[in-house]
């Protein structure tokens, strides 16, 4: 691993932007923006866990035998959604109650594992870290995106703040991003 | 050896974390709770002291009954021994299937129909409700029950 601090970040915010371009973590994604308070909410708790579960699997990255590594990232991942669970439930308890089933459910977000099985697991800590950082920006932004056009789109339009209406609002968001990068290669090769 | 040796040096230092985290924060969390819940009660009745509600002849009953995902919480209202109304306080039911305890839905009823039917798809959390309010009604309270006690 031979990339720049910078370009890891670019990457985990824009080009590998976990939302939007690698569809990982939609379930929580897609229930939770309705509004910015929640989106900010679970976004916060979300990085919460993949910074720490990421610094603690680079820390320990030499005793995490391939075999089990699975069972370790998951009870290390587990632990640290408990930790945010109780402590949200402790000192945020209203944005709590709204958001707490997809605080609990960060254990099986796939964004996550994915970042620690194939960056903090493979790299030393600085690596890592700044990994975990862009990716959950990455996130933020993504989430933070969608629950803002929502929220305000919900005022004119109601079914855009319904279930249904975050498929339809993430799907334009996504068509409407593919065409820019599209647009942006095609540029790029007839220079 | 030294995988599986750290793997369980991970496990007992995990309960300890969540062991001290929950310590920490488990007396806020209990505060947290019941100042929702005294919130959900005055929402539904101007008071939750007996004495100010039995001027009124009303008589506030708290009953749980086990619903699909956990324990249903319900605040029954009787007023002159009759049933006057019902409000879900705390419960676990699925996110969705959890509508019908909304006072402007299904469960807004009682007090007000005469005959309420359990309800299609949600029939566990609808009967566990039914029960919670039939256990109240066996023996309505009223206020001269309430200050024998």
């Amino acid at each position: 691993m031979s990339k720049s601090i910078t370009e890891v970040i670019t990457n985990g915010v824009f080009r590998e932007n976990v939302a939007y371009v690698q569809l990982l973590g939609l379930c929580p994604l897609l229930a939770v923006s309705n509004t910015v308070a929640n989106a900010i909410g679970l976004a916060a708790a979300s990085s919460f866990v993949l910074i720490m579960s990421s610094l603690l699997v680079s820390i320990f990255r030499r005793f995490i035998v391939s075999n089990y590594r699975l069972p370790t990232f998951v009870l290390i991942v587990g632990s640290m959604t408990s930790v945010v669970t109780l402590l949200m439930e402790a000192f945020t308890f209203p944005l709590y109650a709204r958001v707490a089933l997809f605080v609990q459910i960060i254990v099986t977000n796939c964004m996550i594992l994915g970042r620690i099985e194939t960056i903090s697991s493979k790299s030393n800590v600085t690596t890592s870290l700044v990994d975990a950082i862009a990716t959950s920006l990455g996130f933020a932004l993504a989430l933070i995106t969608l629950g803002g056009i929502r929220e305000i789109l919900g005022y004119f339009v109601p079914l855009a703040s319904l279930p249904a209406g975050s498929f339809i609002v993430a799907g334009i968001l996504l068509a409407s991003g593919n065409y820019l990068v599209s647009q942006f290669r095609e540029s790029q090769l007839y220079e | 050896m030294k995988g599986i040796a750290f793997f369980i040096l991970l496990m007992a230092s995990s309960g300890a974390l969540l062991s001290a985290v929950n310590n920490l924060t488990r007396e806020k969390i209990e505060i947290n709770n019941n100042n929702a819940k005294s919130a959900k009660l005055l929402e539904f009745v101007e008071s939750i002291d007996p004495a100010t509600l039995c001027q009124k002849d009303a008589v506030l009953v708290q009953v749980s009954e086990k619903g699909y995902g956990g324990t249903i919480n319900l605040a029954i209202l009787f007023k002159s021994g009759h049933l006057n109304g019902v409000r879900t306080i705390a419960h676990k039911e699925t996110p969705g299937f959890d509508r019908i305890l909304k006072p402007e839905n299904w469960i807004g009823q009682f007090g007000a129909a005469t005959s309420i039917d359990a309800v299609t798809g949600a029939t566990i959390t609808s009967e566990a409700v039914l029960r919670g309010i039939k256990s109240a009604e066996k023996d309505p309270p009223t206020c001269q029950k309430v200050s024998q006690k």
